[in-house]
């Protein structure tokens, strides 16, 4: 029982990250209509980021604000500079241009902060354990499934309930209708794509005491971000919750009840959605 | 038997009802024309026919045989051809290779991994006889982007014609041509399509006159009214809804 | 007709194939691994260019063919005793267009972006087999492939003599550059160039485009996997690097580089990349940091890649010295 239960709280942390990753992912996607390659690369670099950072201070708070504002400005400068030349060109130089970029980015780290894992150890509560129905379970797992409820519901709330909500699912629409009310465009995807880079970086942040930090790190979790998309739907946040939710746990249970073949589980899982439904679980159709 | 029949169509994009209850029969060699303002579903109802989507409900028959969820392709190669609004060609291409992608595909010359269409007399032949028939044999080998406005519009004609079809639907033939581009054009179209049904749809009521046999009057995705050139024209319904500013 | 231009272009490709032939006699056994190494890479190239060229379709996976290839030649060549080499190569290709077939079937079923994000995910699912099912691919460990000599009946060619793998990957991609030569040309070819360029008139014109994809995944598979498989000879090994997303990596970037617009691309492509990683890697580790930023500053400011320059480059030549001509007839 107690075991089960450990697994399935594995699964709800892994999840969680899982869905912070896939959220930035979503949300460029669903707003820009531009699959972000480098975004696994910014997770990364983000959690580098941390790291140095708390080497600095000595603590993970710092780092979890810092690490994404450097990432929020390096998100505004590669729209502004790279993204946007491309953007005429259509969406096979966009996928080319954001690989290289996480290409870059890739080998950039491994030069800057070389290629061993290094541990990023949380002190404080975040360190400790807690005991829920007679098993001992370490906190900073909920603490990550606890951030990923708090940052889904604010994206929520503010794609669907305030004013730059609306306005941004327009632009989605109808870019040049909402230009023509006046909004500045161009501003607001960069924007929305600096916010993804940010969002990555948090994530990065919050999964390095978890995962520690080295350089593969960046396509490990790609690739499950990736799946979890094609799952939901690309450009869906409710399907981006429910994907996360059933990969996290397939993934953990996966390593109880099959452990040779836990890896292919997701895959299967995949392969199966697309026979089904090749939008994915909440996706629009092509037309 | 009718050519064509489109039996109860209704089509909904989300809440919305672009048609409803659309009902009509195309004979053999009859050329029957839409006619209805913008936003009144015609475009909607050829993509409905040429297979672009399927009907929400409601079917559509083609030679009797019902094709309601029959793919594009497929319909293309039973004998139904369609032209496009905004000229669709292969605007790289050589007003020939334009033509032979019709008339290769006609002749089953589609997947071949070893044969070369250019290399095929008998299909460059035939190919040349339909750019003879739209007048653009002296431009064989220009490629699409160089012909004049006009020139390309002969050519979406050409193209259209390129599978030898038994029923064309042509999407505005004429919009925007000048008034003799449009007069040559409406000479070609009788010209060409003299052993062929045809589904037109057009603005331009004097294109719509002296081509259609028959006029159907599509309104907010309702047929209001059909009947010949002479009945549209003296029907109180239709001049009320539509040609009410148009002179007649 | 033979102009001037084209008697010099056929004297240029007569040299360029003369000491192309002669260079086993010309370079050291370093070179040559580097070079018969180039000429697989720019089947493998040529290959991904059937995809991204011909029909528009970025695929992320196309290791996972290239990898199938090196690794099906292998286990044929353990598993089978006495197959003769050539037929463990057309096995390992026959095999990788099944398994093209398979993957196009399921992947195909969407397009764009999604298709490029699923063949990323199929990628790293073969790779995760390739892990898993150590039994047979060896794991971590690799596989070693044992070579056995190709028998002509007058002579045996010994294949871990080098000039005679390097001569046979030339032959292989000769003829593979003759063939997709002569594909754009025939009404597979035409279409698969036609649906990119107006797929909705095309399915209006009674082509199934799905199938048009479906058949020119399947060959792009194969001709991956022949590569794969001669890349695996010209080792006697396999690992799991062949299927990996680097693999992926290395021929996107090959591709690109090389000029997609292009025919043979691909191939200048391949022999540049080969070439510039040896020289930058013997200067520094951090080589693919170098590679990354030049091929960003190619998407951005050269998207035709070498082949796109180089024909930029003659067409500025010959406008100045056409107009310096006419400056003369003026004069």
């Amino acid at each position: 029982m107690s075991e089960t239960l450990v697994f399935f709280l594995h699964g709800l942390a892994y999840a969680g990250l899982l869905f912070l990753v896939s959220s930035g992912l979503t949300l460029v996607f669903g707003m820009m209509n531009v699959l972000n390659f480098a975004h696994a690369a910014f997770y990364m670099l983000g959690a580098y980021v941390a790291f140095s950072v708390m080497q600095h201070s000595g603590s993970f708070w710092p780092a979890i604000v810092v690490s994404p504002m450097i990432l929020f400005t390096l998100g505004v400068f590669v729209e502004k500079f790279l993204l946007r030349r491309v953007h005429a060109r259509g969406h096979v130089y966009e996928l080319l241009l954001t690989f290289g970029l996480a290409y870059v980015i890739q080998e950039s780290v491994k030069f800057l902060w070389g290629t061993a894992p290094q541990a990023m150890t949380v002190n404080g509560f975040l360190a400790d354990t807690i005991t829920l129905f007679g098993a001992t379970y370490p906190i900073y797992r909920l603490f990550i499934f606890g951030v990923s409820v708090a940052v889904g519901s604010l994206m929520a709330l503010v794609l669907y309930k305030t004013r730059i909500g609306i306005i941004v699912r327009a632009a989605v629409d109808d870019s040049e209708m909402v230009e023509a009310l006046g909004i500045n465009v161009p501003f607001l995807f960069m924007a929305v794509y600096a916010t993804g880079a940010a969002l990555s970086a948090f994530a990065g942040v919050i999964a390095g005491p978890l995962l520690s930090v080295f350089p593969g790190m960046a396509e490990s979790i790609l690739i499950d971000a990736f799946v979890v998309v094609v799952v939901g739907g690309m450009g869906s946040l409710g399907g981006a919750v429910l994907a996360s939710f059933l990969i996290g746990e397939l993934q953990s249970f996966g390593v109880l009840w099959f452990p040779k073949f836990s890896m292919v589980l997701i895959y299967l899982m995949m392969a199966l959605v697309l026979i089904l439904k090749p939008e994915g679980l909440f996706g629009e159709k092509q037309s | 038997m009718a050519i064509l029949q489109a039996a109860d169509i209704k089509k909904s994009f989300g809440g919305l009802e672009v048609l409803t209850d659309v009902n009509f029969e195309v004979e053999e060699k009859e050329k029957f024309a839409v006619i209805g303002p913008n936003g009144a579903g015609k475009t909607t109802l050829f993509d409905i026919i040429s297979g672009k989507f399927s009907p929400t409900s409601g079917r559509v028959k083609f030679s009797g045989k019902d094709v309601s969820n029959i793919p594009a392709y497929r319909r293309a190669r039973m004998g139904m051809s369609r032209s496009f609004q905004i000229t669709n060609i292969f605007q790289k291409l050589s007003a020939l290779d334009n033509i032979l992608a019709g008339v290769r595909s006609r002749a089953g010359l589609r997947h071949h991994l070893f044969r070369q269409p250019h290399k095929n007399p008998a299909l460059v032949r035939r190919s040349e006889e339909i750019l003879d028939r739209v007048g653009l044999l002296g431009h064989r080998d220009t490629p699409a982007q160089d012909l004049a406005y006009g020139q390309q519009g002969a050519l979406e004609l050409g193209v259209t014609l390129s599978m030898a079809p038994k029923l064309v639907l042509l999407d505005e033939p004429t919009a925007g041509m000048s008034k003799q581009e449009t007069t040559d054009a409406i000479d070609m179209i009788r010209r060409v399509t003299r052993d062929i049904a045809c589904v037109i749809i057009e603005h331009d009521m004097n294109v719509i006159f002296s081509l259609a046999d028959r006029i159907s009057v599509l309104h907010y995705g309702v047929i209001l009214a059909c009947g010949t050139p002479e009945e549209i024209r003296n029907d109180q319904r239709v001049r009320d809804a539509y040609l009410g500013e148009e002179t007649l | 007709m033979t102009t001037r231009g084209a008697v010099i272009k056929r004297v240029f490709i007569f040299i360029a194939l003369l000491s192309l032939l002669a260079m086993p006699r010309l370079i050291s056994g370093y070179q040559l691994r580097l070079l018969t190494e180039a000429t697989i890479f720019s089947l493998y190239a040529v290959s991904f260019n059937m995809l991204l060229g011909y029909a528009g379709l970025l695929s992320f996976g196309h290791a996972m063919f290239f990898g199938t290839g090196a690794f099906a030649t292998a286990i044929a060549l353990e598993y089978i005793a006495g197959l003769p080499l050539l037929l463990a190569v057309a096995i390992a290709t026959l095999f990788t267009a099944l398994v093209g077939l398979l993957v196009g079937m399921l992947l195909l079923r969407v397009k764009g972006t999604p298709f490029a994000l699923l063949t990323l995910a199929f990628n790293a699912l073969f790779f995760s087999i390739g892990i898993k099912w150590s039994s047979v691919t060896g794991g971590d460990d690799g596989l070693i492939v044992n070579l056995p000599d190709i028998d002509l009946g007058v002579y045996n060619l010994n294949m871990f003599h080098e000039p005679t793998v390097y001569y046979l990957s030339l032959i292989i991609l000769g003829s593979t550059i003759g063939c997709c030569w002569f594909f754009t040309r025939t009404a597979m070819g035409q279409s698969v160039l036609l649906i990119r360029e107006n797929e909705e008139r095309m399915r209006f014109l009674g082509y199934s485009t799905h199938i048009s994809r479906l058949i020119l995944f399947v060959l792009s598979g194969a001709l991956a996997g022949l590569a794969g498989s001669f890349y695996a000879i010209m080792n006697a090994f396999v690992s799991l690097d062949a299927i990996s997303l680097e693999m992926t990596t290395k021929v996107l970037l090959m591709t690109f580089m090389g000029g997609i617009g292009h025919f043979i691309g691909p191939v200048f492509g391949a022999v540049f990349y080969t070439y510039f990683q040896n020289f930058l890697s013997e200067m520094t580790d951090s080589w693919p940091l170098i590679m990354g930023l030049l091929f960003i500053a190619m998407v951005l400011m050269a998207p035709g890649g070498i082949a796109g320059l180089a024909m930029s480059a003659r067409e500025w030549f010959r406008k100045r010295f056409t107009s310096g001509n006419s400056l003369k007839e003026e004069l």
